[in-house]
């Protein structure tokens, strides 16, 4: 009788510990999978790296999510961007882990502009027939408007294709910062005609002078304003005016919002807006290499801290553009919105980098800085000036580069 | 006077080198145990006593079966350090110091072997053991294992950062799941770690300058962060001294122009010899709490007086005017 009961107690006992057993059995050989995927990633094998971790990510869990995103990284990393989003979304449908969902988002938003980035590029060319009926000025004024935006202009597509274009441009530049809330303006844009329309109701303003943005404080209300100009001196629609001067000036006023009066560094503010251009201007950075080589370049220290570019203006703009880009391709998206946020709160920019970067503060760290800076506007300088002498040689005409946004 | 050990046999020695230890005579017990190994060399209580480690049919000084431990972990014979040398080891740790210097062997060879739930269990114990700030370092490498139990760190940004920037050569690591077995990867993380840990210290930077209490704590969190990740917190150390000094040189200075009004006031009123000697000591009592505040502020910008400006400068200068105001109330005070 005894015998009866001794079978299913040692099983009811055996059970718990087999399961366990069992458990941190899978639980090991799923930790094992992972190390080697890793190592694997680590070492440059993606296809190896998917291979390895494709057990884990069917076995599902939390355990799954985590081989997803090691997928998810091998793909990107392979160049299979669209198959990369599928794993992204994969590990971010199946963790518990806040980070871990939020990173997934997160990447899989970038490689889909990436994606949109490379079907559409940007030329920053506007076709013969759209630039033959933006020229046209009409007697009236024609008006459009988008939440940010209000448009006053000569010429009703002009009118519109500003309003909507100039709304994405704000939103770009003013998140682009880094800002958090929506931009609490609405800002004013007007354009004249020609430069004769322009300097009657813009601002005083050098002779070279086309566009300018401005905040008016009328009756204790902040009114942002831009005034552009419809025409070129040849009387033909200016072809810069969408790509390069409309962002440009809009980033000024987002700089200007973000950061309050005053207080944005002036190399930054004018870094900034020119990299907002579309299409930039290569012969920025030419002359930016240009002056280190001759030894004729205003020292890091300087750039940061002058209020106004008092010695040769033209080189202090390109130094300006040459520096925030250089910051802006060394620092991810989100150490760069740190870096103007600890500007913005008035931290020196040598702490400012070093903290964005999450690297301890060291005071050799600027000098170190200057001179990686400084041998990397050298080299860009001396590659666009072959790419230009190439494509003359070549009789071509001359075009900007599509440059940085 | 040379001692020499007597003859006999190996317990009896023994004996008497615990009884020489009991009585201080710490440095003739471990000489008697020495000999007792030329006897015996096997002699448990004697090994024991000596802190020796038996390795490879070999025995060893603690410290020398600490560095074969670290040549094994770099020469990755983990079942051989985890299963042989390293319980060894920590059965004859018997100081603190030791147990911890065991521990993060052991911590390391398992996240080398995969083990990582049970090195995280490791460095919680070790944590617990072990004084601030280094109990900081573990609690974060324990927390950073129990989170990740498979070995697998998610890193946001490129590491190092100077790396990054700067394009210095070197190894560096992309953003994207690394392993916890890479000791950069592992270094990356702990720097993350330590960049929470001060987050809010950094939020309340504004608010320490004025409050001494959220000063102190805030010191604290940045002293946790760097235990964590050396020096990580350096630029916010010196923006908090610069804040809190030039929050307490205000004050002085506020409190300056009252103590200026109350000057003012002496000569308008008339008062008798007594009462005069009374107010001039308590002038002097004030001026000595204004001073107190300049050589606090002092004191707090001291050690990053390179990158504070003028700040030291207007905080030296200001006690220097202050010293002047009290030899003149000082002569007063003798005169009268």
């Amino acid at each position: 009788m005894i015998n009866r009961y001794i079978i299913p107690a040692v099983l009811l006992i055996a059970a718990p510990v087999a399961i366990t057993v069992a458990a941190e059995s899978r639980s090991d050989k799923s930790v094992e999978l992972i190390q080697k995927a890793l190592a694997l990633l680590e070492s440059g094998n993606e296809n190896a790296a998917q291979q390895a971790a494709m057990p884990a990510a069917n076995a599902g869990g939390e355990q799954g999510a985590r081989a997803w995103l090691i997928i998810a990284t091998a793909r990107y990393r392979l160049g299979e961007l669209e198959s990369a989003i599928e794993a992204y979304d994969l590990c971010r449908k199946t963790s518990s882990s806040k980070t871990i969902r939020d990173y997934a988002f997160d990447r899989a938003l970038t490689v889909r502009k990436e994606i949109r980035t490379r079907l559409k590029p940007e030329t920053g060319e506007i076709p013969q027939d759209a630039a033959k009926r933006l020229a046209k000025v009409e007697q009236v004024f024609h008006f459009a408007s988008a939440p940010n935006i209000f448009v006053r202009a000569r010429n009703p597509e002009l009118a519109r294709v500003i309003a909507s274009r100039a709304q994405i441009l704000l939103e770009k530049a003013w998140y682009g910062l880094g800002a958090e809330i929506k931009y609490p303006h609405q800002i004013r844009i007007f354009v004249h005609a020609d430069r004769h329309e322009y300097a009657a109701a813009a601002p005083p303003s050098p002779d070279w002078s086309c566009a300018t943005a401005r905040v008016d404080n009328i009756d204790g209300k902040l009114i942002p304003r831009i005034d552009l100009t419809q025409l070129d001196e040849n009387g033909q629609f200016d072809s810069r005016l969408l790509d390069r001067i409309l962002p440009h000036e809009l980033c000024h006023l987002a700089v200007s919002e973000y950061f309050g009066p005053d207080r944005c560094p002036l190399f930054l503010t004018e870094g900034l807006a020119m990299m907002a251009e579309k299409a930039g201007d290569p012969s920025r950075q030419i002359l930016a290499g240009q002056s280190f080589m001759a030894d004729d370049a205003t020292g890091i220290n300087d750039l940061v801290s002058q209020e106004m570019p008092l010695r040769k203006p033209e080189l202090f703009y390109s130094l300006s553009y040459s520096l925030v880009e250089f910051l802006h391709s060394r620092m991810s998206s989100a150490q760069f919105k740190a870096f103007l946020n600890h500007i913005r709160t008035g931290c020196p920019f040598s702490h400012a980098v070093q903290r964005a970067m999450g690297i301890s503060y060291e005071e050799g760290f600027i000098a170190l800085l200057a001179e990686t800076w400084k041998k990397h506007s050298m080299q860009q300088s001396a590659l666009l000036q072959a790419v230009q002498q190439a494509v003359q040689s070549a009789g071509k005409p001359d075009k900007p580069d599509a440059g940085k946004p | 006077m040379k001692r020499s050990v007597p003859a006999g046999n190996a317990d009896e020695l023994f004996a008497l080198a615990l009884q020489a230890d009991a009585t201080g005579c710490k440095s003739l017990a471990y000489m008697i145990c020495l000999q007792i190994t030329a006897i015996e060399p096997s002699h448990p209580g004697v090994r024991r006593f000596l802190n020796h480690v038996r390795f490879d049919s070999r025995w060893m000084t603690f410290d020398e079966a600490v560095a074969k431990a670290e040549t094994l972990l770099e020469s990755g014979r983990l079942e051989l350090l985890l299963g042989r040398l390293l319980p060894e080891l920590m059965a004859q740790s018997d100081t603190t110091a030791r147990r911890l210097a065991v521990g993060n062997l052991t911590g390391r060879a398992q996240i080398q072997s995969g083990q990582f739930a049970a090195a995280g269990k490791i460095y919680a114990d070790m944590s617990a053991m072990a004084p601030a700030p280094a109990c900081h370092k573990y609690a974060a490498m324990a927390e950073l294992l129990t989170e990740n139990p498979d070995g697998m760190y998610l890193l946001a940004e490129p590491y190092p950062g100077a790396a990054a920037i700067l394009g210095q050569g070197g190894r560096h690591l992309v953003p994207g799941p690394v392993s916890l077995k890479d000791n950069l990867a592992m270094e990356a993380s702990l720097h993350d770690k330590a960049a929470e840990a001060m987050a809010e210290a950094i939020k309340a930077i504004t608010k320490a300058a004025r409050n001494p209490q959220v000063f102190v704590a805030a010191q604290k969190a940045f002293d946790k962060a760097d235990a964590i990740y050396p020096n990580i917190s350096r630029s916010y150390r010196i923006e908090l001294a610069a804040a809190r000094a030039a929050e307490l040189r205000g004050q002085a200075q506020l409190d300056l122009k009252a103590f200026n009004h109350a000057v003012e006031a002496l000569g308008q009123t008339a008062m008798d010899a007594g009462a005069y000697h009374g107010m001039l000591v308590g002038l002097l009592t004030a001026l000595e709490g204004i001073a107190a505040k300049l050589v606090q502020a002092s004191e707090i910008i001291k050690p990053h007086a390179k990158e504070a400006g003028d700040l030291p400068g207007q905080i030296a200068r200001d006690l220097s005017g202050l010293e002047n105001i009290r030899s003149t109330l000082k002569a007063e005070l003798h005169d009268k």
